[in-house]
């Protein structure tokens, strides 16, 4: 018998270990939220025959077990710290997700200039070293511009390959399945605790989308003013040199989107005023949104443009939220993201407005509310109007007899408050969930003034551009 | 179901022990194996567990019909109905579509597994080396048995007849050298085989064209996932097995050692190589006669058994190619050659091979292949790598160092010293905790072989 003790300790450890997390396992409360991937975790199946002769109830089974897992968002937190153990850093640069590939292709970028006309003057910034460099071997080879990359996700909206996560556009919990959408992305690359999200777009599907918002120009009455602004993400201000060609070149996407609009649709260069100010904190470091201070710049960029007037930043009540986490530790995993948390600030406009909220799921129904809804930390970014699945009217005391439309993503919710002081109504439309259509409900309530705000990904992206298009048809 | 997901193991395990152990009758006891290796089976395909079930049932029906007849034409004509039927079953439900039959099934998981065990099986009962089951119960038992019903090894059923037979014993030596060696494959699936699969999917699945290091670090990584992955499997299934008072065979011994390809192979899914050098090569002539027509059309199906795909086939004859170099003259050449050196040599055959075995697409593959031999005008290496390499070198350098033999040291060392020997609870328990912490939040990890 003593023989066997190491033996008898050995299945008795096992036991024990086995029994225990079974029980906690099965009986303690299971997560049904992660606030750090800031995603509803997945429902247990309803039962049918039909799901069950196809494999896949038990499939789904499967998967809600190891997905609602007690304490979730511990464990995983101590996955990524034994994942970051797993190797050292080069360059101070980790990668996640990012797949070998000649992202030259993904580049068609600065050599071809692409033409430009004088309503759409193209964006002034000093071509980086790097790019210029694809510039002179694409111009060597004198071979003809590729508008079509080999990322096919860009032009079938198909996640590309090897990229398992279908990364939520919407940061709120709220969001339906149909708004969940694969974004042009090459990965994440971390560098100086900033969460990078690599782009991966293409012109041809700046083109479809110049297309979108060009149907407008014809669809609306000449009176009413089309714009347009595309917004850059961070990683084309902060990616480190040589890891530059790992990320496509928005700016060049820019320009080309911009020279394929239609004259009377009028282009806001939000990229110009970002780029002049990345040492002010413009994105948020731990999330794929900016910061509310870059919303800021670059709705003074449209105010300009749209020729309205505005209120400068110090006249707004600044809030500060301590220790934010955003969407770039879930989607990268990354330890030092998360350990390295940041203030999210965000402003309240000063003069008087009052807010109604139309909930897409019943859209007769107007909701007094509030600009700002209160969240968890980690949610901040859905400040804004509680984040996306909603219609928002604005009516503020302006009274310059202008209407805006906003058809934004969750980017453009940021520019909502300093829009306040601009506009007599705000009418603020997700792309993704709105029920009507688009020309007629603009006309119904006399809209003077059309911004289409999206992130530079979702203006690459088939799924987005999609549901611009679909805005003009009858639902 | 697979093993290295929480549902098998801390739901299904415990449950299908709880109810094992809790008799002490062997016909008890193999009902309760049948009937969770049902739910396991089923679990996964809901429906073709009765293709499985029924193939098991009209096999031991013909197989009792073969021993009734042993010796005379009707016999052989029953046993070559039954192993054409078998072969019928696995060349419609798995190759259904490279046939480019109507239909297209979809793969019934461990088809091409228990398949092989039937074949072997009414083999050896048509030679008389076996005894023919007459318990649907227990032949039924030893084709489904979950342990080894998805991915192997291949376990002919002489090595366990009297396990299935008889009674089967049920010490702690056993439950504890199970216990051990399902943790050890745990973590060879969990911690080692996932992490360097995520590395080696970034690699491999973009654009084939890239830098030279780039491509062979990317193939190199996956060469290490599937002998994790493979091996990793093998080990649990061992490790269950023995808990269960089973002895299954050996699947790997240390096949990045090998000096030559041959040796590779002697030491590589070892149970899928003795079926088909006993039941292919064998007869077709062995090494009497038309030796490389004979390895090449070994090779040819060994490559095939991996997948419904030419590629798969392609890499078989890649190796039957080597080995008969090896055969005609490499081995005698070479005879005197150092290890440090065949070593390597081998390798770099074995890891190039895996580049065929990766892409079912052979434009792709082609891509790739090009990548590998410079042949892509790409840089020698490029930062992607670097930062790839230097970001997973903790991973690499310990899977590296498992693909040496240094466990049987540390195996030999625990014999030798007792206070060691407390120590693996320790290291088991620790396992199972790191693996369930990796698990959380990863959806499912399928197995490699699960796809064929």
């Amino acid at each position: 018998m003593k023989n066997k003790l190491p033996q008898i300790i050995n299945v008795a450890a096992f036991i024990l270990v086995i029994s225990a997390i079974s029980f906690a396992l099965l009986f303690m409360p299971r997560t049904e939220v992660s606030l750090t991937e800031q995603r509803e975790l997945e429902k247990l199946p309803v039962f049918s025959w039909e799901l069950l002769l196809s494999g896949e109830f038990t499939r789904q089974i499967n998967i809600y077990f190891s997905d609602t897992v007690p304490e979730r968002d511990r464990l995983t937190a101590i996955a990524s710290f034994i994942n970051g153990m797993s190797g050292v850093s080069i360059d101070g640069v980790t990668l996640h997700n990012v797949e070998f590939s000649d992202k030259a292709d993904d580049i068609p970028a600065i050599e071809l200039e692409p033409e430009t006309s004088d309503e759409n003057p193209p964006i002034e910034v000093e071509p980086e070293v790097e790019n210029t460099e694809t510039a002179v071997i694409e111009t060597v080879t004198g071979e003809p511009p590729e508008f079509v990359t080999d990322d096919s996700s860009a032009v079938t909206g198909d996640s590309p390959e090897g990229w398992d996560g279908v990364i939520e556009e919407s940061v709120t919990g709220d969001s339906p399945a149909d708004g969940v959408v694969d974004i042009a992305n090459n990965g994440i690359l971390v560098y100086q605790n900033r969460g990078l999200m690599l782009y991966g777009g293409s012109f041809a599907m700046g083109e479809r989308y110049a297309a979108a918002v060009n149907v407008y120009r014809q669809l609306l009455d000449n009176s009413v003013n089309i714009y347009t602004m595309v917004i850059p993400t961070a990683v084309e201000f902060y990616c480190p040199g040589n890891y530059r060609h790992l990320s496509g070149d928005q700016r060049a996407n820019i320009n080309h989107i911009h020279s394929n609009l239609n004259p009377g649709v009028i282009p806001v260069n939000a990229y110009s005023a970002l780029s002049a100010r990345v040492n002010e904190d413009i994105y948020l470091r731990t999330d794929h949104h900016w910061a509310p201070l870059g919303a800021y710049y670059a709705t003074e960029e449209f105010a300009n443009t749209a020729g309205v007037s505005f209120t400068p930043l110090s006249d707004y009540e600044r809030v500060v939220v301590p220790d934010y986490v955003g969407t770039m530790y879930g989607y990268s995993g990354d330890i030092k993201i998360k350990n390295n948390p940041e203030d999210f600030v965000y402003f309240k406009p000063p003069n008087s407005y009052t807010t109604t909220y139309y909930n897409y799921d019943n859209p007769e129904v107007p909701i007094p509310s509030s600009l700002f809804v209160s969240q968890p930390t980690s949610m901040s970014y859905s400040i804004f109007m509680g984040g996306d699945a909603k219609i928002t009217h604005i009516v503020t005391d302006v009274g310059n007899g202008r209407k805006l439309a906003i058809f934004k993503d969750s980017y453009g919710n940021a520019l909502v408050p300093f829009m306040v002081g601009s506009f007599e109504e705000i009418f603020v439309i997700d792309i993704r969930y709105f029920p009507y259509n688009a020309p007629a409900y603009l006309k119904e309530n006399g809209i003077t003034d059309v911004l289409f705000a999206n992130n530079i990904f979702a203006a690459n992206t088939s799924g987005m551009i999609g549901y611009i298009e679909q805005l003009t048809v009858d639902s | 179901m697979i093993f290295a997901d929480l549902l098998f193991i801390f739901v299904f395990l415990p449950a299908v022990l709880l109810c094992y152990f809790a008799f002490k009758n062997t016909t008890y006891r193999n009902i309760v194996l049948v009937a969770f290796s049902m739910v396991f089976y089923a679990w996964g395909e809901p429906v073709m567990v009765f293709l499985m079930v029924g193939t098991s049932e009209v096999n031991r029906l013909l197989a009792i019909l073969v021993e009734k007849h042993k010796g005379t034409k009707k016999g052989k004509l029953i046993a070559i109905v039954a192993i054409s039927l078998t072969l019928a079953t696995l060349a419609v439900f798995k190759y259904g579509g490279l046939l480019h039959l109507p239909f297209k099934p979809s793969l019934p998981i461990g088809i091409s597994f228990y398949t092989f065990q039937i074949i072997a099986y009414m083999v050896e009962v048509y030679k008389g080396n076996t005894k023919a089951q007459k318990s649907s119960l227990k032949f039924l038992m030893y084709i489904s048995l979950f342990p080894q019903l998805i991915a192997g090894p291949i376990v002919r059923y002489n090595l366990v007849e009297q396990q299935i037979s008889g009674t089967r014993p049920t010490n702690v030596t056993n439950i504890s050298y199970g216990i051990t060696r399902f943790t050890i494959g745990l973590a060879k699936k969990v911690l080692l085989a996932n992490q360097l699969g995520a590395a080696a999917r970034t690699v491999l699945d973009g654009n084939v064209v890239m830098s030279v290091s780039g491509a062979w670090l990317g193939v190199f990584l996956f060469a290490l996932q599937i002998y994790y992955d493979f091996s990793g499997y093998s080990d649990m299934a061992i490790g269950l097995g023995r808990i269960f008072g089973f002895s299954f065979p050996e699947n790997f011994n240390y096949p990045y050692i090998s000096q030559s390809i041959s040796e590779f192979w002697r030491r590589w899914h070892m149970t899928l190589g003795g079926f088909f050098r006993d039941y292919v090569y064998i007869p077709l002539g062995g090494g009497r006669r038309m030796v490389f027509r004979n390895l090449l059309i070994t090779w040819f199906l060994t490559g095939l058994w991996h997948g419904a795909s030419w590629n798969f086939a392609l890499w078989g004859v890649y190796f039957g190619v080597l080995i008969i170099i090896e055969k005609a003259f490499l081995l005698k050449v070479t005879e005197k050659v150092p290890a440090l050196i065949k070593i390597p040599f081998t390798l770099f055959f074995v890891v190039f091979g895996w580049a065929l075995f990766y892409y079912t697409d052979f434009e792709r593959m082609w891509g790739f292949i090009k990548s590998l031999l410079a042949l892509n005008s790409m840089p020698l290496t490029d930062i992607v790598t670097t930062n790839l390499l230097y970001d997973k070198i903790a991973v690499i350098i310990i899977a590296l160092l498992f693909c040496m033999p240094i466990y049987r040291y540390i195996e030999r060392a625990i014999e030798r010293m007792r206070a060691l020997q407390y120590i693996v609870p320790v290291v088991n328990v620790a396992i199972v905790f790191l693996c369930v912490i990796m698990l959380v939040g990863d959806t499912h990890n399928p197995f490699l072989y699960y796809r064929f």
